[in-house]
């Protein structure tokens, strides 16, 4: 079977059922999943304070009703458009953590965003990623992969990763690097020579990989997002052996028209991650699996003119997965009607990061002066 | 006297330009290196491609306060603008016959650094650094360094306009010594202190975008700087780091492994370069003599141990091939730079492009050889359907459509810094090109 017979019946055959046991892959490393949400999600209207007066005289248009919304506790309800995720909720394997940012809050999202990856303070200039800076002296093996654009948390990584916009594209980029044997005594050339190889290596391991046709019987949304995950999905169940994954969900930098486009987006989200989620079920690797968003800031509490909102700090973010200790984490940024600026944030972005580090990668971290919330369990 | 081969002719213009192109190696073979060096550094520096044209600060400022839709399309129009003006430089690097003047602009934009998303208030700023740079980029550095702390698109990238007395804001203040002048270890943060406090109160006409000194935000207080002390204002300070022996050290530093190697540099040299630069009284092409005379420049050490930027790759492969004069597609090339890690006018951060071996990862190398590929696939075969496609297709089209004039023989000198490191015989001249543009040693230079 070619590689085109392949993707043909990897779509047309999206159901070829195989027990679970067949999976069980053995040491497979704890699979990171970072899933980016370009643009800046508007934290306020994901994780709903329903019972607050402040948030329907912030948002006389935006504000979702309670009784739309799904409820969690607290007073807190979900964005209805992600009622493909209440299962987890009700399960017990999602949390949400609240208020999530960081101090002298930067409204770009190129700068933001950089804050966010990078796990430095707003006026720190590092590009090193938070996941590359966990990983010092990782060896040069595949262990990271991007559905998306950049690198993000993974850049300047000691480990090897994988960027790919779309696997089809992916391959016709690489298939022409070939691998080199050459000897030099010229240190440049020395080191194009390993990249190159390098790059012939690891995406050999890629399409060896998405040759494979080992598969569940989860159907996965057409949507972008949907399929960027179909692919990870397929890669991870194949034996990639990479634990680190990044993939971006973008068009959330909502100043018009805020409604609609949430929503879509929201639901992308859950569609997408709900399939993700039972595909990791059936092979076996739920247990083995941590969820996670992250956007460059939240938007501001008060609705603009357009029927949108502007750049903000603060927000609440996810986290699924079937060792997470489901839950409300952080508290809930102070919302008053009289100051209609920003959400400040309750908790730096790093306590979640040192959590994730310490509690499911194992590792050594940077941040522990930030504390950290009990978010797994064995 | 000594005297230019072929392999030296071609060394010496992918070092000063962005890709050796063969009538200009061909001028320079077996010419007396001074000579040819000197004719190098007095080429014409006047050539100048119509600039787009652009909204003004004002304009754009009322369109801003008609209505919400109206400042949205301001901005949208801003961007567009920004865009023009990225084209607008490719095309200029492309067409300019003064290949070192290109090269020298960009040297000095990613020294200079400032970012087109500061420039959103009017793409004139952008337009305003770019020209400034472009002007003095062959010229007279301590001109240059005058001029920088009141462009406008540097005074809003650095936090200028935000550097008030009352709440001194130090961003320009720190880079202007750690990147633009001294570097690090040769200041403390008091310096930087007392000198944020100088260059306190110049602002952005709200109304036309001009600069002027908003006199009340202006501390004309006593500073101390490197231990002199005085009412200096930043005209005040740009002389003091004039007079400072590190600042043509510095730029000397920079210079290394820009035109030399990616070793750490040579320290005598370095002397040599800066003691040339300063007592030329800062003349960018003084200190671009000394590079280029010095033994370390032709030593065969040194040579094919470059990495080619994406600029060079790019700009250079269309110059080296014949294709800059055709109407190209300037938005691919745009693109392709952006894929290769060099978005023109958005270094990654305030440092620029850290260069050298980073150029090349696992993310840029296949896009730079796929642009390679694509440009080199052999049209042979293509002849037939080239009348076929539409005018579009063609329009988009950056294939090769011709053949170097130079015989097949020489073509592996003329594209390689040194030997090929696969086999890249072919009797077909088209695979042949191919193979050697495909060769890990066309990355280099």
């Amino acid at each position: 079977m070619n590689r085109r017979d392949f993707l043909q019946l990897s779509t047309l055959l999206p159901t070829l059922g195989l027990a679970p046991s067949l999976f069980a892959s053995q040491g497979t490393p704890p699979l990171l999943i970072m899933i980016e949400l370009k643009g800046g999600n508007d934290g306020l209207n994901t994780l709903i304070p329903v019972e607050n007066r402040a948030y329907y005289q912030l948002r006389p248009t935006l504000a979702l009703p309670a009784n739309t919304a799904l409820k969690l506790k607290d007073g807190l309800a979900m964005h209805p458009a992600l009622q493909p995720l209440k299962p987890h909720w009700d399960s017990g394997d999602m949390a949400w953590i609240q208020g999530l940012g960081y101090a002298n809050p930067n409204r770009s999202h190129f700068r933001s965003i950089e804050i966010w990856e990078s796990g430095s303070d707003a006026a720190q200039n590092d590009t090193q990623g938070w996941i590359a800076k966990l990983y010092p002296e990782a060896a040069r093996t595949l262990n990271g992969l991007v559905i998306g654009s950049d690198h993000g948390p993974l850049s300047e990584s000691a480990f090897d990763t994988i960027i790919m916009d779309d696997a089809r594209n992916f391959i016709r980029l690489t298939q022409q690097l070939r691998a080199m044997r050459a000897k030099t005594t010229n240190p440049t050339l020395a080191h194009l020579l390993d990249v190159q190889n390098n790059v012939h290596q690891n995406s050999q391991q890629v399409i060896d990989t998405l040759q494979k046709t080992r598969t569940t019987n989860t159907p996965f949304p057409q949507h972008k997002f949907g399929k960027r995950l179909a692919q990870a999905a397929h890669l991870i169940n194949n034996g990639l052996g990479a634990g680190i994954y990044k993939i971006e969900l973008s068009g959330f930098d909502t100043h018009k028209n805020q409604l609609r486009r949430q929503n879509a987006l929201l639901n992308q989200l859950a569609t997408g991650l709900a399939a993700f989620s039972q595909a990791m079920q059936q092979s076996g690797q739920w247990q083995n699996t941590l969820i996670m968003t992250y956007s460059e800031f939240g938007r501001r509490a008060a609705e603009n003119k357009s029927g949108g909102t502007d750049h903000g700090a603060a927000a609440a973010h996810l986290l699924l997965g079937g060792r997470v200790q489901g839950g409300i984490y952080g508290s809930a940024p102070t919302l008053s009607a009289q100051k209609a600026n920003d959400l400040s944030y309750t908790s730096d972005f790093r306590k979640l990061y040192h959590s994730i580090a310490t509690q499911w990668l194992r590792r050594p971290s940077p941040w522990g002066e930030f504390g950290a919330f009990n978010l797994v369990h064995s | 006297m000594s005297v230019l081969s072929f392999a030296d002719a071609r060394h010496l213009l992918n070092r000063t330009g962005f890709g050796a192109e063969l009538d200009a190696i061909q001028q320079l073979n077996q010419q007396d290196r001074q000579q040819a060096i000197k004719k190098l550094l007095a080429a014409p520096r006047n050539f100048r491609l119509p600039t787009p044209k652009l909204h003004d600060f004002q304009t754009l400022r009322a369109m801003r306060k008609t209505s919400a839709d109206a400042k949205m399309a301001a901005k949208q129009q801003v961007r567009k603008e920004l865009k023009q003006i990225k084209l607008w430089a490719i095309d200029q690097a492309l067409q300019n016959p003064n290949a070192l003047q290109e090269k020298m602009t960009w040297f000095w934009h990613n020294h200079f650094t400032s970012s087109l998303r500061s420039s959103m208030r009017s793409a004139e700023l952008l337009m305003g650094q770019t020209q400034l740079i472009r002007q003095h980029a062959l010229g007279n550095f301590a001109d240059l360094l005058r001029a920088i702390p009141y462009d406008p698109l540097m005074l809003v990238y650095l936090d200028g306009i935000k550097n008030v007395r009352e709440k001194p804001n130090e961003n320009f203040a720190r880079e202007l010594l750690e990147l633009f002048t001294l570097g690090e270890g040769h200041y403390s943060e008091q310096d930087i202190k007392e000198i944020a406090r100088a260059f306190t109160g110049w602002r952005l006409h709200g109304k036309t975008g001009k600069v002027f000194l908003h006199k009340k935000s202006h501390d004309t207080g006593t500073k101390t700087v490197f231990g002199s002390s005085g009412n200096f204002n930043g005209d005040d300070i740009i002389e003091l780091l004039l007079q400072h022996p590190r600042t043509a050290e510095w730029i000397a530093e920079k210079m290394w492994p820009v035109f030399i190697s990616l070793t750490p540099p040579d320290k005598a040299v370095i002397q040599q370069w800066a003691n040339a630069f300063r007592t030329s009284g800062y003349d960018i092409s003084t200190l671009l003599q000394a590079i280029l005379t010095s033994e370390v420049f032709w030593h065969p050490a040194t040579r094919a141990t470059l990495v080619k930027s994406p600029l060079d790759l790019v700009i250079g492969s269309m110059r080296a091939m014949g294709l800059a004069k055709d109407k190209l597609p300037l938005s691919a090339l745009n693109l392709q730079l952006r894929r290769m890690g060099q978005n023109i006018y958005l270094p990654p951060n305030v440092k620029g492009w850290p260069g050298g071996r980073s150029w090349i990862n696992d993310t840029t190398l296949p896009f730079r050889q796929q642009f390679l590929r694509n440009i080199s696939r052999g049209m042979d075969k293509n002849h037939d359907d080239a009348g076929m496609m539409s005018s579009k297709r063609m329009q988009n089209d950056l294939r090769i459509h011709k053949l170097p004039t130079l015989a097949s023989n020489y073509w592996e000198q003329w594209l390689l810094p040194q030997g090929a490191t696969t086999e890249t015989a072919n009797k077909d001249p088209h695979l042949y090109l191919q193979a050697l543009l495909l060769d890990p040693t066309y990355q280099l230079k």
